[in-house]
């Protein structure tokens, strides 16, 4: 069943809906990576998995990404999980995203994978260390596990590498890439710089210079105390641990500074699209201008707003029917007592819908200004679970095809 | 009858977007009307609080905002120094150490630092004492110089990280002074007699499942007691069984078409959201429910309606 029937916005609107889907088609016909941002909770990787869909069936050989444990995007594409290694999803579901979007295109391969974070970081180092022993050494180190798990950026370091390095592999025509929410938004956008920040400075440089482990003896030259209050502040242990995985570092320090660079550079690139997932409520919308302008002045490509889960509006038709006589032509056919208790529901269920409709609408209007002049879909709530994978196809024309109805 | 102690330390988390400000201001709004000294705090966040209880911005220190109300906005750098501070004593040597750049490049590489002292600072507040008692111990001397500390953590995933950090760094740093504070914190996190989490979720999916896995975690991991299992923006249910079998019985034509089809749309919600809600009672906590408010922007008296939904809190 549709869920458009009811909704009548102005004939203008649903023009200006449809040229936002077409914008948004055409990026996912010719980017070679989305990154699809957004706080938690508003179907970010519902939109991804959608996406991911959309491109396969357009032809395009896709790769869908998710940072997170939960396991949304597997149940989304049909997957029963998700490891570190993508995986092939359905063909049948490809090509019946390819017909729910009237394309005629032949539909070609969608993977998909979830980035396992401390894999991830094993990976490019087994990738990046001049030999293998290197790269034991550097793995038995507790600051290796400290640098690939706890420290703040490292999840988003670690995508940034693995998004440059799939997306230059060649298995793929476009990579799709669902981030972790806006809290640490900031983070994703800041971990190369933050990363580097660690490895590339005085201190790095000065082990980076030495052939041989000296632990820390050097602050008891460099600065003095500062060796004895640190011990005091974390166990002196630590610190000579520290020493040592640092000097074995020093190797990496290149590889890893150029594929900083690597990634920096498609980020910012002209093949790859930002797109912000939003929902239509205040709070929501406040962080999604926020990054929306966070993204503009880091002069990354800000590309298209999806708001997902409008409330589909009711005709204003519909007040009428509810208002004048429901009760009376409920009741001849269900009798008087359940007639009018289903009016009753009937009209309070319109009723909340505008009201929350006439809310989001308003919320929308106020967002507006802030969201980057860049295209807007708009995807209806569906009142059953979205990422029950046939409703996801269901969901393919609102977000990139021709709905038979609007929101 | 015996004197009321309060559990103090009161946490709230969930996924983003689900309404843990929501949740953690009406805690706080409760127990400041049942004149308990309360401090309000949000973790490393964009101000949400200020905006709810029309208070001016909550800054980065502690802050009295209001008749048994304080604020604060726990920032990691900030947290951190004050930390330092207390470990180290001396400004000067804090400056000479902390803010020289070699040394912070290696405090960066110490396993969540920056959690371990946000956790800290709170630990700090709760341990603190209120001034003045007299020697027949009168006046408010040896008493907390907060009754409840009301702390909305981030979304779920930061939530576990921030609550497990002592258990990691007790890991990490085995003996010195930072050793034997994080031991006591991670007690005094742990001890329900003092210390609570409240869950809030939505009514859908997704954010159930991620609910169910962060209940698991805290059973497993025992950082904290579960307290409250909330879940917001529950659609009123206006279709009883009676009434949704009328409504099936009618077909979509004829012009009632359109308001049938609404009534399907409402129904199908108010039934996915009974669903994920009886997913919720199967670990058999009680569940409090508040309704969705189709207002906006929410207003102090919305907080409070809310406020009053919570029941009883220990």
């Amino acid at each position: 069943m549709s869920t458009s029937t009811t909704t009548a916005p102005a004939t203008a609107d649903v023009g200006a809906h449809q040229a936002s889907r077409d914008a948004l088609l055409r990026l996912v016909r010719e980017q070679r990576v989305l990154i699809c941002v957004g706080s938690g909770g508003v179907g970010k990787t519902t939109t991804a998995a959608a996406l991911g869909l959309a491109a396969a069936a357009a032809g395009r050989k896709t790769l869908v990404i998710t940072i997170d444990p939960a396991r949304r995007l597997a149940n989304a594409l049909g997957l029963t999980g998700l490891s570190h290694a993508p995986q092939l999803v359905d063909a049948q579901l490809v090509a019946r995203s390819a017909t729910s979007l009237g394309l005629t295109t032949t539909p070609a391969p969608l993977h998909a994978m979830m980035l396992d974070l401390k894999a991830g970081w094993d990976d490019m180092l087994f990738r990046t260390a001049p030999d293998a022993a290197t790269a034991n050494k550097i793995l038995a180190n507790r600051f290796y596990r400290v640098l690939s798990t706890e420290l703040p950026g490292a999840h988003e370091f670690i995508a940034c590498e693995h998004l440059q390095h799939l997306a230059s592999s060649g298995r793929f025509d476009l990579v799709v890439l669902d981030t972790p929410p806006t809290q640490n938004a900031l983070d994703f956008l800041d971990a190369p710089s933050r990363i580097l920040g660690v490895l590339d400075n005085d201190a790095f440089r000065f082990f980076a210079d030495k052939s041989t482990s000296l632990g820390l003896r050097f602050l008891d030259s460099a600065s003095g105390r500062a060796q004895s209050v640190i011990a005091r502040f974390t166990g002196a242990e630590m610190l000579d641990e520290l020493g040592d995985f640092l000097v074995l570092l020093k190797d990496l320090y290149e590889p890893l500074t150029q594929r900083t660079r690597d990634f920096v550079a498609l980020l910012g690139g002209k093949n790859t699209a930002f797109l912000v997932v939003t929902a239509p409520q205040p709070t929501v919308l406040s962080e999604a201008t926020f990054f929306a302008g966070e993204l503009v002045r880091r002069k990354l490509p800000l590309s298209a707003v999806i708001v997902n889960r409008l409330t589909p509006r009711p005709h204003a038709a519909l007040a009428a029917i509810v208002g004048a006589d429901l009760d009376d032509r409920l009741g001849a056919v269900l009798g008087a007592d359940d007639g009018a208790r289903v009016a009753a529901a009937l009209d309070r269920a319109v009723t909340d819908e505008d009201r929350l409709a006439t809310l989001e609408d308003a919320a929308l209007a106020g967002a507006g200004p802030g969201l980057g002049g860049v295209p807007m879909v708009r995807l209806p709530r569906l009142s059953d679970a979205v990422h029950d994978q046939g409703r996801l196809v269901e969901l393919l024309p609102w977000l990139v095809g021709t709905p038979s109805g609007d929101v | 009858m015996p004197a009321r102690t309060p559990r103090q330390i009161h946490f709230v988390t969930g996924k983003g977007g689900v309404g843990k400000s929501l949740i953690a201001c009406a805690l706080a709004r409760r127990f400041v009307a049942e004149g308990d000294r309360t401090l309000l705090v949000q973790v490393n966040a964009r101000d949400s609080h200020a905006p709810l209880l029309r208070l001016p911005p909550v800054g980065d220190d502690v802050a009295e905002a209001g008749r048994n109300l304080w604020t604060l906005n726990l920032h990691p750098a900030q947290a951190m120094r004050e930390y330092a501070l207390m470990t180290l004593k001396l400004e000067t040597l804090y400056k000479a150490v902390f803010e020289n750049r070699l040394t912070r490049t290696f405090l960066r590489f110490v396993p969540s630092l920056a959690e371990l002292t946000m956790m800290g600072k709170l630990w700090f507040h709760a341990e603190e004492q209120r001034e003045g008692g007299g020697f027949f111990g009168g006046g408010d001397g040896g008493r907390p110089r907060f009754d409840r500390i009301v702390v909305d953590l981030p979304s779920t995933g930061h939530a576990t990280r921030l609550l497990a950090v002592s258990r990691v760094l007790t890991e990490a740093v085995k003996v010195g002074p930072m050793a034997d504070k994080t031991r006591q914190m991670a007690a005094c996190f742990a001890d329900a007699r003092r210390s609570a989490i409240h869950v809030v979720t939505l009514p859908e999916e997704l954010p159930v499942n991620e609910t169910l896995e962060l209940l698991g975690v805290l059973q497993r991991e025992k950082t904290v007691h579960v307290g409250h299992l909330i879940v917001n923006q529950v659609l009123p249910r206006v279709f009883d069984e009676r009434t949704e079998a009328a409504l099936r019985s009618l077909t979509l034509d004829g012009g009632l078409g359109p308001v049938l089809e609404a009534g399907r749309r409402r129904l199908g919600r108010e039934r996915l959201e009974a669903r994920e809600i009886s997913r919720l009672l199967q670990g058999g906590r009680p569940l409090i429910e508040v309704p969705l408010l189709p207002e906006s922007p929410l207003e102090v008296h919305h907080v409070d309606r809310v406020a009053a939904l919570l029941g009883e809190v220990p």
